[in-house]
Parts: structure tokens; C-alpha cells; sequence
């Protein structure tokens, strides 16, 4: 039995689909449901400010959700792709879209659980600050989610860009490389978002009149411990956007590849470890804000250490592309 | 969250009229389907979730991914829904839609404090 082409491209539409939509529901389902254990933790502390407390969870669950959906109607885009015609490359395009999108909401649906079960938390220690407690997670939980962003821009440009003028060797390997890159190095900025904006909603809880400082200190922390989901997002355009020329040889293929694969595992660790640098930060400044500047600038000294294996992550990426 | 659900619907509508004026019919009914999904998810959301709450853990998870496979079923049932016509439903307007709600969420925290207290009944009783 010989199979078509067109038949390749749809089963890989459809596995890039189950990725896509199964991974992005991970990390929605353990955001959500990390936010509604803390939630009961909190109701279980102060029974009094249940409904408070129940409101404040589904806020947060509902802005936890977000990456979630990204992936669904990228999965959805898969399923009802139109494959006739479509040259074998397309299945590689489509196998990476859904890698892209489902490993990206993985970080990002968890990373936003974690502000909106600090927030819950928070409600119940201090009730009178419910307003501003919401405020931050909020813009905790919203930040949390621009990794899944990077992940659907790299998707959709997989699923509507035509690659067919391209050799197929070795553009599959790019495609599937570029996938992997932002979709593994978007995991780590996601969740260390997370782990930032989690103490800072507890220090709003905790100090409400710092609640101004302590935000703009968890904004600078949240932006720079992104700084790897851009470098993979930077890989990924160099591989879809910078044309090789036709070969088989496994160096050709592998280089693309390998390249996708190093700048998305490398992002992972830096990413988590530059969200606890600057949730200890935030930790301190809420309990002591006249230190604000001095602990801010130990935070970015901190989170540029952190970072720095994340940059070899990208020399060696970009020597993969261009010297090999 | 009535109150939420309300200014969604309201922000929806508000859109797909201006949409609808501008000659772009099937962009209004695909934000109008996206809209209306993203409320009745945040409906069936505020609905289940709560009942959570309480169970031992197992049961609670199985209710949380069962929650999630609904809500998740029925925006993938709208957005097929403008796959398969796209001619009078825009798809990019479905998914905008779906965000509806999220985004009612956020504007909602930056509207002038008189506003809020009417959406959200809390206000800043910390500075007090």
C-alpha cells in the first residue's frame, strides 16, 4: 500500500493537533488546579470570606485559561486544515506549529496559576486589601502569558506560511527545529513568571501601601526573566527565515535541528531561575521597601548570572546554523 | 461575576454592532459566537469549579479535568463551527471572541475606582 503525500500531511495535522490542544491542557488543568487547592487552603484558614476567596480563584483561573484556548484554536486550525496538494513539508510545518503552541502553554498555564492562588492566600489574610491583591495578580497572571504568545506567533507562521519552495532537504529539519525551540524555551519564563508574580501578590497581601513599588519591581523581574522565551523566539525566526541550500548529508539536516533543540532545552533552566531570583527580591522588598533600589539592582545582577547559560544556549545555537 | 458576564456580553455587542455597520457581517457573527462561548465558559467555570471544594483531592481533579474537557469541547465546537463556514462566520473573530471575557477581567481593574466598586462591590478599604 502505497501512501499519498497528502495523506503524510493530514496525519501530521492532526498529531500536531493533539499536541498542541494536550500539552496546552496541562498547563491550564495544574494552573487551575493549583489555584483552587490553595483556595481551599485559604478558605479552611478564614471560613468567613468564602465567597470573597471563591471569586477571587475564578479570576484567576479564568486568566490561567488563556493559554489554554491559544492552543485550542491552534489545534482547532490543524484539524481543519485543507492538506490537498501540499507538499511533504507541510507535515514538518504542522508537527512543529503544534510543538510550538501545546509546550508553550505548558509554562504559561501553570506560571498563572501560581499569582492566582497567592491571591486567594492573600484574600485571606488581609481582606481589606482585596481590590489591590486582585490588581496584582492580575497583572501577574497577564504577564505570565506572553510566552504562550511567542509559541502562537511561531504556530501561525508554521501553519500559513507556504514552504513549498523550499528544498525538503534539509527545510523539514528547520521547521520542526523551529517549533521545538520557542516551544521548549517558552516552559521556563512561563513558570518563573509565575513563581515571581506569586510573591509579589503575597507581599501586596502583606504590605498594601507598597503595592505601587512592589508591582513595578515584579514587572522588571517578570520582563527580564522573559529574555529566554525571545532568544528561542530569535532561533526560530533565524531557522524559518534564513533559506539553506539542498542536502542530504546528515550534518545539513542534523545542524537545524540540533539547533531548535539547544536553544529550547536552554531557555527551561535560566528562565525558572531568573523567576526565583526575582521573587526573593520581591519577597524582601515587600518587607522592607526603603531597600527597593539596592535589592532591585541585586536582582538584576542575579538574574543576569542565571541568564548566562541561556546565552551559551544561543552561541552554540547560532554556530549550529552558521558555521556547521 | 454576573456583573462581569454582563459587561462582557455588552463589549461583544458593542463590537459586533460597529462591525456590523462596517459591512463586515460574517466578522460580527463569528465575534458574537466567540463571545457569547467565552461567557457561557465563564458561566459553566463559576458553576463547576467552586464544587471542587471540598472533595478529597482525587475526586477534585477528576472534577477539575473533567470541567476543563466540557468547557474546552464546547469552544472547539464553535470554533469548528467557523471552520466549516467560513464564508459566514469568521474564524479570526471566533477566537478573538473567546477572549471576551478575559478581557473584561483586565480593562475592568483599570477603570476610575466609582466604576469598579459598581462591578466588583470592593473597594480600596486598605488606604481608609
Amino acid at each position: 500500500m502505497v501512501i499519498s503525500d497528502d495523506l503524510w500531511v493530514q496525519a501530521a495535522a492532526f498529531v500536531g493537533a493533539g499536541f498542541a490542544v494536550g500539552f496546552g491542557a496541562i498547563g491550564a488543568a495544574l494552573g487551575e488546579g493549583y489555584a483552587a487547592g490553595r483556595a481551599g487552603q485559604a478558605i479552611s484558614h478564614n471560613p468567613s470570606l468564602s465567597d470573597d476567596i471563591v471569586k477571587t480563584m475564578l479570576i484567576g483561573q479564568a486568566v490561567a485559561e488563556s493559554a489554554g484556548i491559544f492552543a485550542l484554536v491552534v489545534a482547532m486550525l490543524l484539524v481543519f486544515k485543507d492538506v490537498e496538494g501540499e507538499s511533504l513539508l507541510s507535515a514538518f510545518a504542522y508537527l512543529g506549529a503544534g510543538l510550538s503552541m501545546g509546550l508553550a502553554a505548558i509554562g504559561s498555564g501553570v506560571g498563572s496559576g501560581m499569582p492566582a492562588g497567592a491571591a486567594c492566600e492573600g484574600v485571606a489574610r488581609q481582606p481589606a486589601a482585596l481590590s489591590t491583591i486582585r490588581t496584582n495578580m492580575l497583572v501577574g497572571s497577564a504577564v505570565c502569558q506572553t510566552p504562550s504568545v511567542f509559541g502562537m506567533v511561531v504556530a501561525f507562521m508554521l501553519l500559513f506560511i507556504d514552504w513549498a519552495d523550499r528544498p525538503f532537504w534539509p527545510t523539514w529539519a528547520a521547521l520542526l527545529g523551529a517549533g521545538i525551540s520557542t516551544g521548549f524555551s517558552a516552559i521556563g519564563p512561563g513558570l518563573g513568571n509565575g513563581i515571581t508574580a506569586n510573591e509579589a501578590t503575597l507581599g501586596v497581601a502583606r504590605q498594601p501601601e507598597t503595592s505601587g513599588t512592589l508591582t513595578n519591581t515584579m514587572l522588571i523581574g517578570l520582563t527580564v526573566a522573559q529574555s529566554t522565551v525571545i532568544y528561542g523566539f530569535l532561533v526560530s525566526l533565524i531557522l524559518l527565515f534564513i533559506p539553506k541550500p539542498e542536502s542530504m548529508a546528515m550534518v545539513a539536516w542534523a545542524a537545524p535541528l540540533s539547533a531548535g533543540i539547544c536553544m529550547g532545552l536552554g531557555g527551561i533552566g535560566p528562565g525558572i531561575g531568573e523567576g526565583i531570583t526575582a521573587a526573593y527580591a520581591v519577597r524582601r522588598v515587600a518587607r522592607d521597601v526603603e531597600q527597593n533600589v539596592l535589592l532591585t539592582r541585586v536582582m538584576l545582577v542575579g538574574q543576569a548570572v542565571s541568564e548566562s547559560t541561556g546565552i551559551y544556549s544561543l552561541i552554540v545555537s547560532l554556530l549550529l546554523i552558521f558555521v556547521v | 461575576m454576573e456583573s462581569v458576564a454582563k459587561r462582557a456580553l455588552a463589549l461583544t455587542l458593542a463590537a459586533c454592532l460597529i462591525l456590523a455597520v462596517m459591512g463586515r457581517l460574517a466578522w460580527a457573527k463569528g465575534l458574537a459566537l466567540g463571545g457569547l462561548v467565552s461567557v457561557v465558559n465563564f458561566a459553566l467555570m463559576a458553576w463547576l469549579l467552586p464544587k471542587a471544594v471540598g472533595m478529597s483531592r482525587r475526586r477534585s481533579e477528576g472534577w477539575a479535568f473533567g470541567s476543563l474537557a466540557l468547557r474546552f469541547s464546547l469552544m472547539a465546537l464553535a470554533l469548528g463551527l467557523c471552520l466549516y463556514k467560513p464564508q459566514s462566520l469568521s474564524v479570526a473573530a471566533c477566537a478573538a471572541g473567546l477572549f471576551v471575557v478575559q478581557l473584561t477581567l483586565l480593562t475592568d481593574r483599570f477603570l476610575p475606582e466609582r466604576w469598579r466598586e459598581a462591578t466588583w462591590g470592593v473597594n480600596e478599604r486598605w488606604k481608609t
